[in-house]
């Protein structure tokens, strides 16, 4: 295939992953966060990190296996590792910010992802202000698009099930769901970290699929095109956010034919939809027939 | 019967205002108690405060024996104890068994883990709450509405499903905050109905905050009235509709007859 169309694919995979994992959070829980991409930064940063240093320790502990698996083996780890440290990025923030009002939160994660970038823009070890470069290339479509299903399928399974719908029942009305015994706190440092984690790894493919970091990659102008996924997916479905991640990553693409008209374009045609469409393309609802299915089926 | 609620001396302000002065009620397990009191008396918040969603200033309330002071409202449910609000309150968007479901959520076994990994046990326990939100929906009339958004039902089905979301938790305490607002004489009856029977059949103590005295009297043997965040009066719906203090806090200075007559 098409170098070009196949770094588009790749790229739709990869925002899909962050929708769909921001979509925990915002969609599902009703927290608005604005570091999406600061938690994509880490996991980004924090995977290429690990498998720039640790190549050669984990080709030499799997010197048995052939290279090629070894070095999956390594990628499959740095995930791992980058969604980790994501996470616990995500807990960090979480803690202090998530018994704030909803637009107290927004501010705190915006300065969450500020101060991320800031920090790796320091740290000389992953490039600084130069940016990280001679990360290996693991990341292909296969890699991409098993996560992606990962995320889907734990996300549907997550809010589809009778203990996982206190995560709606908190965005839906948050006394009410206190009042009957949900822990609305507990639930939301959930959904961060959970949320946190994808987009870690979500991160973790991105470094390995360009080879090259810098912190420009990641500011809050990011986390923006993150929630204009969601909310033009629908708050709270997961296919319409899959859906959105698609035509944002394309649209820009095909206004290229526009050049410099081409942001102006592409603002307006998102006002456009929103105006007709406030609840975004599939509102709360799904496609069904691309998720898995519930015990109870259509009797429950 | 055995003490199920006290408050002892409570009392909340906010800022200037002395929303709450010196409550002290009791409540015994089984208990059917009524509360009523002229517009802004502070019976929502005397709910408020039982609940844990705002802290008294002074006082204490101890709920099953336990002291309420430093439990949150999830903790206090857990207790056994809850609500439905003046102003309905249900997850708008949700369906209205999800509504059922989600309530159960302190009483289900399987973790949040588990509804992801979807091994049998986990089957098993939710095909077994379905069924319970089954057995619920039907009993109130509910089940062929399940899959309807709760937004979407008319306003007497979201006060009753409202009722059944509290009763989903087993408490032991139900509270109602003006659960008749905004029916009509016919609805008022059926829920009249409603209640006594939830009363018999859930075995649970009920506080009803209530506006229309038909509803509270031909439902409560014991009434309490507040009036501007204080108890003026406590007794059975005949004393209180003969009470000079009831009547004044009611109706001002009008003539005494006017009510009692009623
Ligand atoms: N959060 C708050 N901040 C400030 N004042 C409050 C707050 N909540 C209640 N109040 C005040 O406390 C008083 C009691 O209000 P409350 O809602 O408890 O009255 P109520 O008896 O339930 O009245 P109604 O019959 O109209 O529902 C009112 O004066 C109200 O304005
Ligand atoms: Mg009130």
């Amino acid at each position: 295939m098409n170098l070009y169309y196949l770094q588009i694919i790749n790229m739709i995979g990869i925002n899909a992953i962050m929708a769909v994992s921001l979509n925990l959070i915002i969609g599902h829980t009703g927290q608005f966060s604005l570091g999406h991409a600061g938690f994509m930064a880490i996991g980004a940063y924090g995977s290429a990190a690990f498998t720039v240093y640790q190549k050669a320790f984990f080709l030499k502990l799997f010197s048995g296996l052939p290279p090629s698996l070894a070095e999956s083996l390594l990628f499959l780890v740095a995930l791992i590792f980058g969604g980790t440290l994501a996470s616990l990025g995500g807990l960090l923030v979480g803690i202090p910010t998530l018994r704030l009002r909803g637009d107290y939160l927004a501010i705190a994660t915006l300065g969450l992802g500020e101060i991320i970038r800031v920090l790796v823009l320091n740290l000389d070890f992953v490039g600084g202000a130069r940016g990280f470069t001679d990360i290996p290339e693991y990341t292909n479509f296969f890699w991409i698009y098993l996560i992606l299903t990962i995320v889907v399928v734990m996300m549907t399974r997550l809010v589809h099930s009778a203990k996982g719908k206190a995560f709606l029942a908190i965005r839906e009305d948050e006394i009410a769901a206190s009042s009957i015994g949900i822990d609305a706190f507990q639930y939301k440092i959930i959904a961060f970290v959970v949320g946190a984690f994808w987009a870690g790894i979500g991160g973790g493919l991105f470094a390995h699929l360009n080879t090259y970091l810098h912190t420009n990659s990641f500011s809050f102008l990011k986390s923006i095109e993150f929630i204009g996924m969601v909310v033009l997916g629908g708050m709270g479905s997961v296919t319409g956010s899959i859906l959105a991640a698609s035509l944002l990553t394309l649209l820009p693409e095909v206004l290229r034919v526009a050049s410099e008209w081409r942001m102006i374009i592409y603002a307006l045609l998102l006002i456009v939809f929103m105006i007709l469409r406030p609840q975004g393309l599939l509102g709360k609802r799904e496609f069904k027939w691309l998720l898995p299915k519930h015990p109870k089926g259509k009797n429950g | 019967m055995a003490e199920l609620l006290r408050s002892e001396h409570c009392g909340i302000q906010f800022g200037g205002l002395r929303a709450l002065h010196d409550i002290s009620i009791r409540i015994a397990a089984g208990e059917l108690l009524g509360m009523i009191g002229p517009n802004g008396a502070g019976k929502t918040t005397f709910f408020n405060l039982l609940t844990g969603v705002y802290r008294a200033t002074s006082g204490v309330i101890f709920f099953d024996e336990h002291g309420l002071e430093k439990l949150k409202t999830f903790q206090i449910s857990h207790l056994g104890m809850a609500r439905t609000f003046q102003n309905i309150r249900l997850f708008a968007d949700l369906t209205v068994v999800d509504n059922v479901l989600v309530a159960f959520h302190y009483q289900m076994k399987s973790s949040l883990g588990a509804s992801v990994v979807r091994g049998e046990k986990w089957r098993a326990e939710e095909i077994s709450w379905h069924d319970t939100a089954r057995e619920l929906l039907q009993f109130f009339g509910l089940w062929e509405r399940r899959h309807e958004l709760a937004k979407n039902l008319p306003y007497g089905d979201q006060r009753r499903l409202e009722i059944v979301r509290a009763l989903a938790t087993r408490p032991k305490l139900l509270l109602l905050d003006e659960p008749a607002a905004g029916m009509n004489p016919t609805e008022k009856n059926q829920l009249i109905g409603l209640i006594r029977m939830v009363h018999q059949k859930f075995q649970l103590a009920i506080l009803l905050i209530e506006h229309d005295m038909s509803v509270v009297m031909s439902l409560c043997p014991r009434i309490i009235v507040l009036d501007y965040g204080e108890i003026i009066a406590e007794g059975t719906p005949q004393e209180i509709r003969n009470n000079p203090k009831v009547i004044e806090a009611y109706l001002g200075t009008a003539p005494v007859n006017y009510v009692t007559s009623n």
